[in-house]
């Protein structure tokens, strides 16, 4: 059984991993550029965006009740098509 | 326009928000000098043909499912309204013209241009005359008044289109007319908010030898530019096979059968073009997990048994939450980024755990509130991927906070082909720990029916034990599943099938969760999921 500071080492270095794959996944996701509305005919289709609507996604409510670390999810309204009105 | 991570969120916190055109705006006559080309023959054309007149430009894409909508609305509250009455109240001609902006897949864009009933289209390919009037998202309408030589005035513009009213008003200003163009103010009936509507339905079931768990989900939702909303109901059970551990010497092996009603609600309102406000409201009756329903089960045997009594201090649960949120979202990169803040408040009665010792039977806590903050990116870095990122923080009661992140890519590999990337994780003092890594490849096979394979795996250290020295918490696991799907569009309608194996495999049970190893115990399942939509 690790002591209290070895402990708090271990989730100290957990801390840090995930601050330091949030960063690069932000530099990753984030981007720099526009793309205008006369090109975004391919993210604009319905497979292509991150929304609620259970005919297009394929993440299950249920798994949450055996994968507890995954409730990611939810909450208030969700994107659509960004391009769109 | 080029702007780098490091400066979105301080754009977000300033506020880059271009507010819509509205009223007069004199460009320069420049623009009828755009040559575009004739759906119907090809031939070159410009607005200056339209010299004296007034002319609504309706900017769309087939690919735009607001744009369906608004255009045949414009087509009949506008081109037809005008015709019938030889112009506006001044007697100024006023023409519609339905500007496609895509040039691929032009099959699609007839499919458009005919099931809406355009009269008059504009090919637009490069986009010339949608970024002269700065176009930001589709549909884009702009209502001109050439009736002055050599000057074109913007009397109206609108990214999305509320409702007819406001561009008939503008319309009717010209030359000195009355407006009559408020909303319910039409003689050919009322022009009401161009809205879509939808019916959504779903299924879900997840099933091993021992537990079988469902989610069934109604929701109906409506959207317009500005304003949406939507609310589900849903009824999830739970049925269980309950087996007690070989310990037990007061369990016995039974059938327990739980429901779970909710309801849910989201509204959204975008009162500024780049700016829009989020909130929602929800609320539940009955267990949240198997689990839970599980630990009540031993515990109501272990200490309300008709064999031994209700021990003293014993209370039957009744499990009930709800949460209420609020957010705003900020359109930092116009139609291809934006950054959204999410908060929400959960009060849950949980069903409580017991220990007990010489001083009697001690429950634990039964209320927990929860504070769930949320950051979300959302992302076009190019014209095939779309992003999202989220970073969420969970505040629990006699907890430490959670931090999560869920980073995503949904990928364009060509016409037919999408992939679909998913990881994230959580941790949590002392020593949660949590990660998942999931893809979708799909391929449509035509417009109708589209194919997708699906996998996803999950593992973490275990939940984080509990205030009492009786443990209940899961000890580590590795989830995970790989399935095939088939998706039909009809029309207005679409059905998705998934099914898939799915697998659970536990670390072993120490001394303190001995008690519930057939609860963590590897299972085998099939989780098989059932979607329908209708748009109206």
């Amino acid at each position: 059984m690790p002591g209290p500071s070895n402990q708090n080492r271990i989730v100290g270095t957990a801390a840090g991993r995930l601050a330091l794959v949030a960063a690069l996944l932000g530099l990753v996701l984030t981007g720099c550029r526009t793309v205008p509305p006369t090109e975004q005919r391919l993210v604009s289709r319905p497979v292509m965006q991150f929304n609620e609507r259970p005919a297009f996604v394929t993440n299950s409510s249920l798994l949450s009740q055996t994968e507890p670390g995954a409730a990611v999810s939810g909450g208030g309204a969700n994107s659509g098509c960004t391009s769109c009105r | 326009m080029s702007r780098c991570p490091a400066m979105l969120l301080s754009v977000a916190l300033l506020g880059a928000s271009v507010p819509a055109i509205r009223g007069e705006n004199t460009v320069s006559a420049d623009l009828t000098a755009i040559r575009l080309a004739s759906h119907e023959d090809g031939r070159p054309v410009s607005l200056a043909g339209f010299g004296g007149g007034i002319v609504v430009l309706d900017f769309f894409a087939y690919w735009c499912a607001p744009c369906r909508t608004v255009s045949r609305a414009l087509e009949q509250e506008v081109r037809a309204h005008y015709l019938a009455r030889g112009g506006n109240p001044a007697g100024i001609p006023v023409q519609l013209v339905s500007v496609n902006i895509e040039s691929e897949q032009p099959g699609l864009t007839e499919a458009f241009i005919r099931e809406t009933g355009l009269e008059q289209v504009w090919h637009d390919h490069d986009g010339r005359l949608y970024s002269a009037f700065r176009g930001e998202g589709l549909p884009l309408v702009v209502a001109l008044d050439l009736t002055q030589s050599g000057k074109v005035t913007i009397v109206f513009r609108s990214s999305g289109l509320e409702s007819i009213g406001p561009l008939r008003g503008a319309i009717d200003a010209i030359g000195g007319g009355g407006s009559t163009g408020s909303d319910n103010a039409s003689e050919s009936g009322p022009v009401g908010v161009l809205a879509i509507s939808a019916v959504e339905a779903l299924f879900e079931g997840n099933f091993s030898d021992d537990l079988q768990l469902t989610q069934s989900l109604i929701r109906y939702r409506s959207e317009t530019s500005r304003n949406a909303w939507d609310v589900a109901v849903g009824l999830a059970s739970i049925g269980i096979d309950y087996r007690p551990s070989p310990f037990d010497f007061l369990g016995s092996a039974t059938r327990v059968d739980e429901l779970r009603p909710s309801i849910a609600a989201n509204v959204r309102h975008r009162p500024a073009d780049r700016w829009t406000l989020l909130a929602g409201a929800g609320y539940y009756d009955g267990f949240t997990d198997y689990r839970s329903a599980w630990f009540n089960e031993y515990f109501e045997q272990q200490f309300n048994n008709p064999s031994v009594g209700t021990v003293p201090g014993f209370v039957a649960a009744d499990p009930e939450g709800f949460n209420v949120s609020g957010g705003v979202r900020h359109e930092y990169l116009p139609a291809a980024g934006f950054i959204e803040f999410n908060g929400s408040y959960q009060r849950d009665r949980i069903a409580p755990g017991y220990e007990i010792d010489f001083n009697g039977l001690t429950r634990g806590i039964d209320l927990l509130e929860s504070g769930v903050y949320r950051l979300t990116f959302e992302n076009v870095p190019h014209r095939r991927v779309r992003t999202r990122l989220d970073l969420q923080i969970t505040d629990t009661t006699e907890r430490n906070l959670r931090h999560g992140i869920n980073g995503a890519a949904n990928v364009a590999l060509g016409e037919a082909w999408t992939l679909r990337l998913l990881a994230g994780g959580a941790i949590e003092d002392p020593e949660f720990e949590a990660w998942f890594a999931g893809t979708a490849l799909e391929y449509a096979v035509s417009p109708a029916w589209q194919l997708f394979a699906s996998g996803r795996y999950y593992q973490d250290t275990g939940e984080i034990e509990n205030s009492l020295s009786f443990s209940t918490a899961a000890p580590g696991v590795r989830a995970w599943h790989a399935g095939l799907g088939i998706r039909h569009v009809a029309g207005r309608s679409v059905f998705k099938l998934f099914a898939a194996p799915y697998f659970t495999d536990y670390e072993p049970v120490d001394l303190g969760t001995l008690f519930f190893a057939n609860l963590y115990s590897d299972r085998s399942w099939v989780l098989i999921q059932a979607a329908w939509q209708f748009e109206f």
